[in-house]
């Protein structure tokens, strides 16, 4: 576990009385009074720990001060990671001059908590629209949501036709937005200064989503730049809150549609992590997940290929990328059953065997697919519109990656060898050989690059899981055998998974960045507050100052090279 | 009175087919271009409609002339409409130039395949093409759409870039030939026993790069970027309004400028070039058809030519285009005119 | 006379392209509704009600260049026309007329007006 030891803060201690530092095995606490928080963060920044990974808080109505906030940092350079927490009643000095991905964070918790925080510059919220008056992530919102709005159906509009039997539901809603709403929440998102404002999204082919950015024009140059997302939130984090730990795993898989295996291991080994019980999963198991999820990353990353391609115009290419994404998912659909939404995992192993001739199938694709993508690097890497398009574009300098609290082949693009996969190995990850690649300039090309080479080291480790799993019995167990299934019960079925009082973050490489769960537990078998680190939200904050001073042509490609899913940043 | 009579009858006979060809054949360019574009992709492409969906431009048009008539609030409604005639009218009248063929006689009476074949013929093709940008940019403001906007603002610029390109390469041609019309053209060039490509290959390349900008083909389609700009200028437009523009962008100019490619530079109907000894023609056998199929194969060879590039390379920025013409295609277009005036005197022995 | 046709031709032309036009408007359904014109920016409120404002385009001294350049090149088609007939005249009036050309275009090109035009003090 890659969490910082008690005596690397010796010397904080003495600069900071009211400084408690709580290890566990799971997690490294600095407790520290909201007064001190903003020296301690920096303090901390200096120290190293400059990676923003995650901020929000947690409620507890019954306790004054209610809220608990929390901040995780990372050290790359010692990769070791850190949470520093303090108590509030609603107010939070802002970190936003410390790391910009803090303001992003910050305005998430405002919206979902009513937390406010003392010198943030734009405090408006994240998710819901403008007029919104709740706070949906506060113990006392109800699941359902306040019903106070009259919608009537469609029928009832048009034809007045009253609705009898089953269809005469109750026609009281949560509030939906106006197009008034909408505009108020437009207003207040951009101050406009230049010629015009374009709508670019929510319905566009270009933004890969429902994403709706505001583009202040002069000209085709941006003169600022600004996403209003929200449109495919579902209260993702609410909907943990009230299901048991194995249920809220099919919500994982429609985070990230694309990704959903690797989305579903980063939450399988966290609950794992979290009932300690990470080294009972049985060999077969955790190489079967890896090769799972090495599959599922070649799949979202020819996606990405595929779209990109068709951003700058090389229609081409996405019908390439698209033939053998649609091989790899008959793959994926042979041995899990699904295509889209998978939920293969499980909290101690995997749903169910590999089935016959899946290996023999896996490895004819790692033969033939080098070939593949050495075809499509031919047409795209060294063409001449290719480079002038990539090459300067939406450069990301290093220091960047640090203050946007960037993860995934971004950073990587940008020179920093952050991969969970190497710095916090899970499953079997700390058995095969794989390498990480980095870019040097930062740019859309070293992201091009990247991602293709990590396609190349996907197959790399693919085969070593292989030639592991073919050397297995075959009757070699798949799922863990609780040592006393009276204390602890692993089923598959789904049902009743008990898990001790306690919190963890851990986190897995999505083919988008860093997808990391807090789960904060109070005993029993639903979560307290599970806070899901999206790698998605947290790369797209350094869009709008990437898209400073540039061209709408430049647009799709910064905004393809970073890769952003709705599903994944909306939650 | 007679002749007069008989003038008018060919005239009308050249209009009938010159629309057959173009909107007829514009109309199944969409379905070659598909297949083309589907086997580039490995996929069959169109295959419903009628056997290898050769029936598909005919649904497609159906559908297209049943839709129904809107029009964006607070757009201008006469411009709106007047963008199209704009688009449509000189893109097809730019065919009245184009030589098909040799002159032949029927029923005693002799006729040249070319609807007008005025000496400044050359001069009409460019004064036509450069009407397009009206069109576009009408298009775009009328709408009230940003993304039209934008959209037509891109056209202009390359517009304004590549009309002084186009115009300098042809100039190469025109000084072997002598002649700004299109139908003396070709006949020097089978008089002069030389396609002038051998001569002029600056001039070619940067001629092809200039039609497949003022076309908005790949890697020039900024214009309406799908991915950026959803379909640009037309994006307001419905129904058969919206089928007609790229029509008319991709199809009938493609093809009249390819027309015009071949007339200048691939010796029009004349068969294959050995320079300065004569023609060889393996289509003999066809007899008086011969030129004309050899002016087709020409013709078809460019498009498919534009078409494998539209779908294999990426698009280029709008300033990357406009800096391309003026610091690349334009400087070459002035070496090219002075050693075609040093090397012309070779040709006109 | 050498025209004839092509006024004929126009005026076909000008007759299928009015009848494009109203095509739909003859064929089509009417089915109006509330927000069927409204127009497209990503299916979400307009922040400017109207397109048609001031754009700020990067190619306006390139305009002014392309007229420029085209009444020359409007000069240079007779001389290419006659070029066979003028001799070693003609090459060296035409070429000293190229060279100036040629200057002018390394003029512009050094005074950066052949680059896209970013406004760089923009309002702030």
């Amino acid at each position: 576990m890659p969490w910082a030891k008690e005596e690397d803060f010796l010397e904080l201690k003495k600069k900071f009385k009211d400084l408690q530092i709580e290890v566990k095995p799971t997690i490294t606490n600095l407790h520290i009074p909201k007064h001190e928080l903003i020296e301690l963060l920096k303090e901390l920044k200096q120290m190293g720990y400059k990676l923003f990974i995650d901020h929000s808080v947690v409620d507890f109505p019954d306790r004054s001060p209610r809220f608990q906030a929390f901040y995780i940092l990372y050290n790359v350079d010692e990769r070791k990671r850190v949470v520093v927490k303090t108590w509030t009643d609603g107010t939070l000095p802002s970190i936003e001059k410390l790391w910009f991905a803090g303001k992003w964070a910050e305005r998430e918790c405002y919206d979902m908590f009513g937390i406010q925080y003392e010198g943030h510059e734009n405090l408006v919220r994240a998710f819901m629209w403008e007029t919104y008056q709740y706070h949906p992530l506060r113990k006392d919102f109800p699941l359902e949501g306040y019903a106070n709005e009259y919608l009537p159906s469609l029928n009832e509009v048009m034809w007045g036709e009253n609705l009898q039997g089953l269809m005469n539901y109750d026609r009281m809603h949560t509030p939906v937005p106006t197009l008034e709403d909408l505009e108020i929440t437009e207003k207040r998102r951009l101050k406009k200064k230049a010629q015009l404002v374009l709508n670019w999204g929510p319905l566009h082919p270009g933004t890969h989503g429902t994403m709706w950015f505001l583009f202040d024009l002069e000209g085709e140059r941006v003169v600022q730049c600004d996403v209003i997302l929200g449109q495919l939130h579902r209260g993702m984090e609410k909907l943990a809150e009230n299901e048991m730990y194995n249920q809220f795993l099919v919500y994982t898989d429609r985070m990230d549609y694309i990704s959903a295996l690797c989305s579903n291991q980063a939450w399988v080994v966290a609950v794992e992590r979290l009932l300690g019980i990470e080294d009972l999963v049985p060999e077969k198991a955790k190489y079967m997940r890896t090769m799972m999820s090495e599959l599922q990353r070649i799949n979202s990353h020819l996606l990405w290929l595929g779209t990109y391609a068709l951003d700058i115009g090389a229609l081409t290419i996405f019908l390439y990328a698209f033939k053998e994404r649609e091989k790899l998912m008959d793959i994926i659909e042979g041995i899990t059953g699904a295509r889209l939404t998978i939920s293969y995992p499980r909290v101690g192993g995997v749903r169910m065997d590999l089935p016959e001739g899946a290996l023999e199938v896996i490895k004819a694709f790692v033969k033939r697919f080098p070939k593949e993508l050495k075809d499509w690097e031919t047409i795209l890497s060294r063409n001449r519109v290719w480079l002038r398009r990539n090459v300067g574009v939406g450069i990301i300098q290093k220091e960047d990656v640090y203050f946007y609290g960037l993860t995934g082949a971004v950073a990587r693009g940008s020179g920093v060898p952050y991969d969970i996969r190497k710095f916090e190995p899970y499953d079997a990850y700390p058995w095969v050989e794989f390498d990480v690649p980095v870019g040097e300039n930062g740019d859309v090309y070293d992201r091009y690059l990247v991602r293709l080479e990590e396609m190349r080291q996907s197959l790399r480790i693919i085969e070593q899981c292989v030639s592991k799993l073919e050397k297995m019995p075959k009757s070699a167990p798949f799922f863990a055998e609780s040592p006393d299934p009276k204390k602890l019960k692993l089923p598959l079925d789904g049902i009743g998974l008990k898990v001790p009082e306690g919190e963890i973050y851990s986190s897995g490489e999505n083919p988008r960045g860093e997808l990391g769960f807090y789960i904060y537990s109070t005993g029993g078998v639903k979560p307290y507050r599970v806070k899901i680190r999206p790698g998605s939200m947290y790369n797209l904050c350094v869009y709008p100052k990437l898209m400073k001073d540039r061209v709408i042509a430049d647009a799709v490609a910064v905004l393809a090279s970073l890769d952003p899913v709705v599903g994944e940043i909306d939650r | 009175m007679e002749s007069l009579f008989v003038q008018l009858l060919v005239i009308g006979i050249k209009i009938l087919v010159i629309l057959g060809v173009v909107l007829g054949l514009g109309a199944y360019l969409t379905l070659v271009e598909r297949k083309v574009a589907a086997h580039i992709q490995r996929r069959p492409g169109p295959m419903v409609v009628g056997w290898h969906g050769l029936l598909q431009p005919l649904a497609d048009g159906l559908k297209l002339i049943t839709k129904e008539d809107i029009f964006p609030r607070a757009g201008n409604r006469f411009l709106y409409n007047l963008a199209l005639v704009l688009a449509l009218v000189p893109a097809v009248l730019v065919f009245a130039v184009v030589p098909f063929g040799p002159e032949f006689e029927v029923f005693g009476v002799k006729v040249k395949p070319i609807l007008t074949d005025v000496n400044v013929g050359l001069l009409l093709v460019f004064a036509l093409g450069s009407m397009a940008v009206y069109a576009i940019a009408l298009a775009g403001w009328a709408s009230n759409s940003k993304y039209a906007l934008i959209g037509s603002m891109r056209k202009a610029g390359i517009i304004v870039s590549y009309e002084v390109v186009i115009t300098f390469a042809v100039m190469g041609p025109v000084i072997l030939a002598g002649t700004l019309s299109t139908y003396e053209i070709v006949q020097q060039q089978i008089n002069q026993k030389l396609w002038y490509i051998w001569l002029q290959p600056i001039a070619f390349v940067v001629y092809m790069f200039a039609m497949l900008a003022e076309t908005g083909r790949v890697p020039f389609d900024i214009q309406e970027a799908e991915a950026e700009l959803v379909t640009g200028f037309t994006v307001e437009y419905g129904g058969i309004k919206f089928g007609l523009f790229p029509l008319v962008e991709w199809y009938v100019e493609v093809l009249s400028l390819s027309a015009i490619a071949v007339v200048l530079f691939l010796g029009g109907w004349s068969p294959i070039n050995i320079p300065f000894l004569g023609f060889i023609d393996p289509l003999f056998f066809l007899g008086p058809l011969s030129p004309f199929v050899w002016f087709i194969l020409k013709v078809a060879l460019l498009f498919l030519f534009v078409l494998w590039l539209h779908w294999t390379l990426p698009r280029y920025r709008i300033d990357q285009i406009t800096e391309t013409a003026w610091k690349v295609m334009l400087p070459l277009t002035f070496v090219n005119l002075v050693l075609t005036a040093v090397l012309a005197p070779i040709v006109w022995r | 006379m050498d025209y004839l046709g092509f006024v004929i031709f126009g005026f076909v032309m000008l007759g299928i392209a009015l009848l494009m036009v109203f095509l739909n408007y003859l064929l089509g359904p009417k089915a109006p509704s509330a927000l069927k014109d409204y127009p497209y920016e990503c299916g979400v409120p307009l922040y400017d009600k109207s397109a048609q404002a001031t754009f700020h385009q990067g190619y306006y001294l390139l305009g002014l260049l392309l007229l420029l350049f085209d009444i020359e090149a409007a000069f240079l088609f007779p001389w290419t026309v006659v070029y066979r007939y003028l001799g070693v005249f003609g090459f060296v009036e035409m070429f000293l007329f190229i060279f100036i050309l040629i200057y002018g275009l390394l003029y512009a090109w050094r005074k950066g007006a052949l680059d896209w035009q970013f406004e760089e003090e923009y309002i702030d």
